[in-house]
């Protein structure tokens, strides 16, 4: 076997490129304006456009998938936030991401877990790719009442629905007057 | 890495965030557009006991302008290995190093049109027809480049594509460039009740890897279903007939699915039955009619299952249940002399939450009659809460294949603490057994960092087994890994 040849110092050039780009990405406080919009069919096969929905309400959106186990964690408590302020102005929407050879179980997976809220189907994960082009599941963002995101939830941990919960009041509590840009039209 | 190359990167990288921090500090306030993207850098210390260390470099940068009904994008890939030819051949990216323009698009939607010229993902109907996606858990990335069109009236939808594409497993099998061309639509019509018809054809030519020139693909389906009907029932079903001319051989192939699912208080049924034969060819993947994590095979396979799922204590117990029974079009009088290749498989699973702690559990068992082997998977993860926003989670996952003379046992298991919202670190401890007698054992820490929500940072050290890797059906063998690695994503 020939000698192992190693490069020098391979680990403390990743620790210096990481914080940089760690201390780079902190602080630059990016508004992140409006979420794109897009237009998609729910699971009875009926349109559903986003900037339609989106005026002067707190929305919700995000991506899941049947085979997403955080994603299934996450559900229920989506569920309970969307019975809790529905009827404050919060639009909680789902995009499943599953591929079209399962679109069969999609149905029966949101009765097994008593989802209500409406779930839009993204088979071709078109729209995933322009919110994240990297595509882990979970991911959602939270738009405030003047459209803009407010705020990204990459993945799913037990306790991001306290946050998310303590960030729907604030925003829902904000009227018609929440901040931004309000860069689309 | 060469300095200068990562120099090089780090500077792109600062350049562009300080544009983009100068664009938010109000320059560009009145604006009528908007810019959004990621940047992705990953980097991979390969440091394997058997081999010379490499170190693998990835930087993606994706950046999307909307203005008013339109969207422009791409996504640019720079990709770098220190040594190309000690890539792991399992690496599907070892073909691209370099920089790339992997993605390009000009979007033009409103309420009853959407276009768009440049690249793009699509299938048709249920991906009998066509099925061209991203797969990241695969690796698979070969988008169409081509244009697209769809009308969207309120009871009818046309769908109408076109352009070319490189199939990225026989790419990397081959080690060159495959160029295909897909053109074919789809057109569907609302009818009262939500009820629905449809059709879809697509037409393709597919290089051939030997001996050079093309071959042809012929396919059209037609489809029909409903939701709800009766207040519980959902049905659908698709048939297609493909037509392939492989040199001077012509073949004829079919594909049959149907699928009905009723809702009848807490008890969801699911029953579908396909049928194919002669029937893939490289961008069509119809439904598995299994578990979408498990490998299946869509050429020449028939067979129905039922999957059963409740909450039937109403206690918040979630069970569910499959049971599938396949086999091929084979006969005893087919050549080889074959009586088909059945398998059955069934899997089932439990959740429970219980205060603060969450259970969820499943098995998976395949029976290949004929070959004689057996395939089994098992999933547990126990979460227990601890404080508010802690959790600490115990996970494993094993992969069980076993015959009469060997069996290989790939298995996973891991430690975790996540803390809401700032990460999660885990220790891994995997390990793959052939036949009990040569084993490996891995041990690795990941630790996931979350700085701010736009911002994940993942760093891991230690081995992995690799082994086969499933999502939607698909299966490849990923690259077992020694080293060190890192993500770094930036959301904007």
């Amino acid at each position: 076997m020939t000698r192992k040849t190693r490069p020098r110092n391979p680990i403390a050039r990743l620790i210096i490129v990481l914080i940089v780009l760690t201390l780079v990405g902190s602080s630059i406080n990016v508004s992140a304006g409006a979420p794109p919009d897009f237009r998609l069919k729910d699971l009875d096969g009926d349109w559903f456009s986003l900037s339609e929905n989106l005026a002067g309400n707190v929305v919700y959106i995000s991506f899941w998938a049947t085979w997403c186990v955080p994603c299934r964690r996450e559900m229920p408590h989506l569920e309970k936030l969307h019975q809790e302020f529905s009827e404050q102005g919060l639009t909680m929407i789902g995009i499943n991401t599953d591929p079209p050879g399962t679109t069969s179980k999609i149905k029966p997976y949101i009765k097994r877990y008593k989802i209500s809220y409406t779930t839009l189907l993204d088979p071709n994960n078109n729209v995933l790719d322009k919110y994240n082009p990297t595509r882990e599941l979970p991911y959602a963002v939270l738009v405030d009442r003047a459209g803009n995101v407010v705020q990204v939830f990459p993945g799913y941990r037990t306790g991001d629905e306290e946050v998310l919960e303590e960030k729907i009041i604030e925003l829902l509590g904000q009227g018609g007057d929440a901040g931004g840009t309000g860069e689309t039209e | 890495m060469r300095p200068s190359r990562l120099g090089l990167v780090v500077a792109a990288i600062l350049i562009f965030a300080g544009g983009a921090s100068a664009q938010d500090s109000g320059q560009a306030a009145a604006k009528k557009y908007r810019v959004f993207g990621q940047l992705t850098s990953y980097l991979e210390l390969n440091q394997a006991e058997d081999r010379d260390d490499y170190t693998k470099f990835k930087q993606l940068a994706s950046v999307n302008i909307e203005w008013s009904k339109f969207t422009i994008g791409g996504q640019a890939e720079y990709l770098y290995y220190s040594d190309p030819e000690l890539a792991d051949p399992l690496d599907l990216d070892r073909l691209r190093t370099g920089f790339e323009l992997r993605k390009y698009f000009f979007d033009y939607q409103t309420d009853v049109f959407s276009g768009r010229l440049g690249t793009f993902f699509s299938s048709l109907g249920r991906g009998l027809t066509l099925y061209v996606q991203k797969n990241d858990v695969l690796g698979f990335d070969e988008p169409i480049h081509g244009v697209t069109a769809r009308l969207s009236l309120k009871h009818f939808d046309l769908t109408v594509l076109g352009g070319r594409v490189t199939e990225p497993l026989l790419q990397n099998q081959y080690n060159r460039e495959f160029e295909d061309e897909v053109m074919g639509g789809r057109a569907l019509v609302r009818l009262p009740l939500d009820l629905y018809i449809g059709a879809s054809a697509v037409k393709a030519r597919l290089d051939r890897f030997f001996p050079e020139g093309t071959d042809d693909v012929e396919i059209w389906s037609i489809e029909a279903g409903g939701s709800e009907i009766g207040g519980f029932l959902d049905l659908a079903a698709e048939i297609s007939e493909i037509d392939k001319t492989e040199g001077s051989r012509e073949k004829e192939g079919y594909g049959r699915y149907f699928s009905a699912a009723a809702y009848i208080g807490p008890v969801s049924i699911l029953g579908e039955y396909k049928d194919y034969y002669n029937f893939a060819y490289r961008y069509n993947q119809p439904p598995n009619a299994g578990r979408s994590d498990e490998s299946y095979e869509h050429n020449d396979v028939k067979g129905p299952r039922l999957l059963v799922s409740a909450d039937i204590f109403s206690t918040g117990t979630l069970l569910h249940a499959s049971y599938g029974s396949f086999n091929t079009h084979k006969k005893p009088t087919s050549p080889g002399g074959t009586t088909g290749d059945g398998h059955n498989e069934w899997y089932a699973g439990i959740e429970q939450t219980i205060g603060q702690v969450y259970f969820m559990g499943s098995y998976f068992d395949r029976d290949w009659v004929d070959r004689k082997i057996g395939e089994k998977h098992t999933l547990a993860d126990l979460h227990v809460r601890v404080g508010r926003a802690g959790e600490v989670i115990l996970g494993y996952d094993q992969r069980l294949e076993e015959s009469k003379y060997f069996s290989l046992d790939t298995t996973r298991s891991f430690l975790a603490y996540s803390l809401s919202p700032w990460g999660t670190v885990s220790l891994r401890y995997s390990w793959e057994d052939r036949s009990g007698f040569d084993r490996d054992d891995f041990w690795g820490v990941e630790i996931q960092f979350l700085p701010k929500p736009s911002l994940i940072v993942t760093v891991f050290g230690g081995g992995d087994p690799g082994g086969l890797v499933c999502a939607g059906g698909q299966c490849r063998v990923e690259p077992r890994f020694e080293g060190y690695k890192a993500n770094f994503t930036w959301r904007f």
